[in-house]
């Protein structure tokens, strides 16, 4: 027990660098501003007509706080985007983290939750919301600050929740398709599902065609998310893990057309200090 | 109940978060720490195990099931006709800030369950929606929805250029119509490139003569 409390302490609570928390803040907030002003128009789903709204569950709507008219919400989505700048400069981003995240976790699902409970994957904001109230619970931190525990679990805690988006994609797709998912078989199958769209993505039809291809894309994806979990605790596997996640994300678009929107957040495993 | 029960899990990590923040003294600070890591790893590994979504910890169960190229998919599309008569694909940005797809899932599950009142609220919604977005194209403008940051923007989960839209001659004239198929097709028969099968559905504004 006590050699778990002690190896639980010097993963999370070690004295460290406080540049890996301020890379941390200025990627989550950059990416999350990314996203907000991609999705202009957000807060404009409120006055679509009532038909769109009707089988949105009323416990849904008191979870995300979606009873206010059009006008409130713009004011919301502006204070989101003021909140999220002030992240990313790193003026008085505590509170403004806080503000954004909440923010977020109220303006997100206004992207999908129309669709009912068949679609609630809030495209791309899912590490942000998180991220940002841990940055908004951690001590502040600046780029020339001398090392201490403060600065080692949140940094710590926003990269492990997003190796978790890899490996329980892992899991997911164990528990859904079995170990089948990763054969040369299924990639090509979803190769030629993603290519019967109205054009096909690039690759698609590429990849299709040759086995060894599909193969090895199964073989990675299952490596990649499986392992993913390794570059929390080792330099070697983030050199490995993270450029090969980085050239998957960029093979997944041109061949199957699906975009990771949580992509660029692998920049925090860039090596922000010489600690590992 | 659930998603009162799943609202109550994200006001325990800010509960516990602000906890943390609070602690001056550092021990206490460090057991409020542990817990706070603590209940955000089991959140997440329970969302995991049970694949139920608690988000914004999220089990990611998407694609995760077997796309067979033999089965038959099914979705609704939506087809606007300007004023010769011509009909031309909806713009992916039509129902923006929702993703093309989700529109086409929202329109899968409402139209089965409105009545024909109900559906022209719908078409009419929709077809105002794809006339402000031609409007904006035939100026050379990007659609509203494509957001702030031009090429920089970050598209919808699938890529919109993998959905038809109109050529320049269909941003030419004012749409007057809208029109919802329902498309039935199998990926083995577009891979051979064999269209979609359309069903015409119901047509907005109703042609004249037509049952309302």
């Amino acid at each position: 027990m006590t050699a778990l409390a002690e190896a639980w302490r010097r993963f999370w609570l070690a004295p460290a660098s406080p540049r890996p928390l301020v890379a941390t803040r200025v990627i989550v907030s950059a990416h999350a501003l990314w996203l907000a002003l991609s999705r202009p128009d957000l807060a404009t789903v409120v006055s679509w007509p009532d038909v769109f709204w009707q089988e949105v569950p009323l416990g849904t709507r008191l979870r995300f706080g979606l009873f206010l008219p059009a006008s409130a919400e713009a004011v919301l989505y502006v204070l989101a985007l003021v909140a999220l700048a002030l992240t990313l400069f790193g003026v008085r981003y505590r509170p403004a983290a806080a503000v954004a995240g909440l923010l977020l976790y109220h303006l997100a699902p206004l992207e999908e939750v129309i669709a009912g409970n068949r679609a609630l994957w809030f495209r791309g904001f899912t590490l942000d919301v998180p991220a940002l109230l841990i940055l908004a619970f951690a001590r502040e931190a600046r780029w020339n600050d001398a090392s201490s525990s403060e600065w080692r679990w949140p940094p710590a805690l926003v990269q492990a929740l997003f190796a978790g988006t890899y490996f329980f994609s892992f899991v997911a797709k164990l528990a859904v398709t079995g170990p089948a998912w990763f054969t040369a078989e299924n990639v090509r199958d979803f190769a030629v599902y993603a290519a019967t769209w109205d054009a096909a993505p690039p690759l698609s039809r590429w990849l299709a065609d040759r086995t060894i291809a599909c193969a090895a894309v199964a073989a990675t994806t299952a490596i990649v998310e499986a392992l993913f979990p390794l570059v929390l605790f080792s330099r070697t596997a983030r050199l490995v893990l993270v450029p090969l996640a980085a050239i998957g994300h960029v093979g997944i678009a041109m061949s199957l057309g699906i975009v990771f929107h949580a992509a660029p957040l692998l920049l925090l495993f860039a090596p922000w200090s010489r600690e590992p | 109940m659930t998603d009162l029960l799943r609202a109550g899990s994200l006001a325990v990590f800010i509960g516990l978060g602000l906890w943390a923040a609070a602690a001056r003294d550092e021990s206490r600070r460090r057991r409020a720490v542990s817990v706070l890591i603590g209940y955000v790893l089991l959140v997440f590994a329970a969302v995991a195990a049970t694949g139920r979504d608690d988000w914004p910890f999220s089990a990611y169960r998407l694609y995760a099931k077997h796309y067979d190229p033999t089965d038959v998919y099914s979705r609704i599309e939506a087809r606007v006709v300007d004023d010769s008569g011509r009909e031309w694909p909806i713009d992916p940005y039509a129902g923006s800030p929702l993703p093309h797809i989700i529109v086409s899932m929202v329109l899968d599950g409402r139209l089965r369950s409105l009545d024909d009142q109900g559906q022209d609220r719908v078409g009419a919604f929709l077809l105002a929606r794809a006339e402000e977005v031609r409007r904006r194209r035939a100026e050379g403008r990007r659609a509203s929805g494509e957001g702030r940051l031009g090429p920089f923007s970050a598209p919808h989960g699938i890529l919109p250029w993998l959905f038809d839209r109109a050529p320049p001659e269909g941003l030419a004239r004012p749409y007057r119509a809208i029109r919802f198929y329902r498309a039935h097709w199998r990926g083995v028969d577009r891979w051979q490139g064999r269209p979609r099968e359309l069903t015409l559905l119901f047509e907005y504004p109703r042609p004249e003569g037509a049952a309302p």
